[in-house]
């Protein structure tokens, strides 16, 4: 058999079993670099949130053991803890919302790009609700992947930011070790796997509210 | 207002306009179409460009709805569906095959066959494969889009149609973008599915595809120019219709797939 034939029925077998999510899958994976560009688009913020709140973390967590050892002045360390606490917050504000619009807007450009491809799902009997469905399972996938990605480039990224700032400096060295914060990694995947869904909603509404004939004719 | 069972397809138009607003100015595409098309019919539409063959074809197939005027498709008002019952009426009525295929480029061609009943529980992979066997590719199922030449990708396209067991079957210039002998290969697959007991609307520029049909009509400025008397076409070429259809025009097979036995058991499933 050849390597040709091999493939054509694996190819064949697997097109026995096609749900919703093998067209999803399938659309993913044969667009492997469109997909693997905007995975690495989601994935590079959820990096640098985790790696900031991790930053922040360690610090609080130094600062509070330089006031264990500086008793006269708790009043300054507190503050100072205050303020990069807050610091810390923003930060991983700005970097939520980053997230929250590299989705939507991930999957805006996807879906508007292949809105010739739902038109004619529509043109071949598939409803609206249907059309909404495949765009959020898509974007549930692609959030998934990014996340895995992402919390593996922000825990290797607070491990280098470890190694190089702090345990190469020593006691002396300006910056605090990174934690690897548990809680905001619970929190960021929470963020990406519901948000990230949810925001895909309104591209995922305008395409399947789309006209057929509109986008039939304009091809 | 849904159908509540599969019953054989009357198409009426009666007094249809259809305007699109292009900017400020209001272009007619179709202007007071009275047409009757009868049950298992085998009708041509022909015309200029722009003439609203097209634009016909959408509003029986329920893609759009006319401006004015009435589409009546088995005495049920197409005006009178929601979004969502339009979209049923085309999953379990319409089979829709266009002139550029619009198969899905990441999909094989039995997944592109299968396409219309992925939210279906029952998949029915076996109906799909004997439609890709009877449009002769039955060997080419792992294929996609990419690996199949234009004829090919006509009859995934038409195979895929077929997969809901239409009643009515739309063809938009379905050999404009085909060389001639697979475009007849393909007008006499359809003349099968007309004779199986399939209605078939067929939009076409070529005179030769339109004399398979039984009748034929023309459109000229969004107008029915002439209403030609229901005629059975006498066949243009010496090929019997009854022969099966070759894989392709071009390659030679051994394997040949005739459509009687299939279409008998649709039309009895139909009836029951």
């Amino acid at each position: 058999m050849s390597p040709n034939e091999n493939g054509d029925r694996k190819r064949s077998a697997k097109s026995e079993h096609f749900e919703p999510s093998s067209y999803v899958i399938s659309n993913i994976t044969k667009h492997g670099w469109r997909s693997a560009f905007t995975i690495i688009g989601i994935a590079v913020p959820i990096a640098f949130f985790i790696l900031f709140a991790g930053i922040g973390d360690g610090l609080d967590e130094f600062i509070e053991s330089e006031s264990q050892q500086n008793v006269k002045d708790q009043e300054s360390y507190k503050e100072m803890s205050k303020i990069v606490n807050a610091w810390t917050d923003v930060l991983v504000v700005i970097i939520a919302i980053m997230i929250v619009i590299s989705i939507t807007n991930t999957m805006l450009i996807s879906s508007l790009g292949r809105k010739f491809e739902f038109g004619v799902l529509k043109a071949l009997g598939i409803r609206q609700d249907q059309i909404i469905q495949l765009i959020l399972m898509e974007a549930f996938i692609i959030s998934a992947f990014a996340l895995i990605l992402g919390i593996i480039l922000g825990v290797w990224g607070a491990i280098v930011f470890d190694y190089m700032f702090w345990q190469q400096g020593g006691a002396g060295s300006f910056f605090a070790p990174a934690n690897i914060d548990l809680y905001s990694i619970l929190l960021v995947s929470i963020l990406t796997l519901f948000i990230g869904t949810i925001t895909a909603i309104y591209p995922a509404i305008r395409v399947a509210k789309l006209s057929t004939i509109e986008i039939l004719r304009c091809e | 207002m849904k159908p509540s069972n599969k019953t054989r397809p009357k198409i009426e138009l009666r007094n249809v306009y259809k305007i699109y607003k292009v900017g400020t100015n209001d272009v007619v595409a179709l202007r007071k179409i009275n047409l009757m098309i009868k049950d298992k019919e085998f009708i041509a539409i022909k015309g200029p460009s722009g003439a609203g063959k097209s634009t016909l074809l959408h509003l029986i197939g329920g893609l759009d709805k006319p401006t004015n005027g009435r589409v009546i498709v088995n005495n049920i008002d197409l005006a009178d569906f929601s979004d969502d019952q339009l979209a049923d009426y085309r999953k379990d009525y319409v089979g829709f095959v266009f002139q550029f295929f619009n198969l899905i480029p990441t999909l094989t061609a039995l997944e592109n066959v299968m396409v219309p009943r992925m939210f279906e529980r029952d998949k029915n992979p076996e109906k799909a494969k004997e439609l890709l066997a009877l449009v002769g590719l039955g060997e080419r199922m792992a294929h996609l889009p990419t690996e199949l030449s234009g004829g090919e990708q006509q009859r995934v396209a038409i195979a895929r149609a077929l997969m809901n067991n239409p009643t009515i079957l739309l063809a938009d210039e379905p050999t404009g973008n085909i060389d001639t002998k697979t475009g007849i290969e393909i007008v006499r697959l359809f003349k099968k599915l007309n004779k199986s007991g399939m209605t078939i609307v067929l939009v076409t520029h070529d005179e030769e595809i339109a004399r398979y049909c039984n009748r034929t009509i023309s459109l000229r400025d969004g107008k029915l120019s002439t209403q030609p008397t229901t005629q059975p076409t006498t066949q243009p070429t010496t090929q019997p219709i009854t022969q099966p259809i070759t894989k392709t025009s071009t390659r030679t097979s051994t394997r040949t797939f005739g459509i009687a036995q299939s279409s008998e058991v649709d039309v009895k499933k139909r009836n029951e």
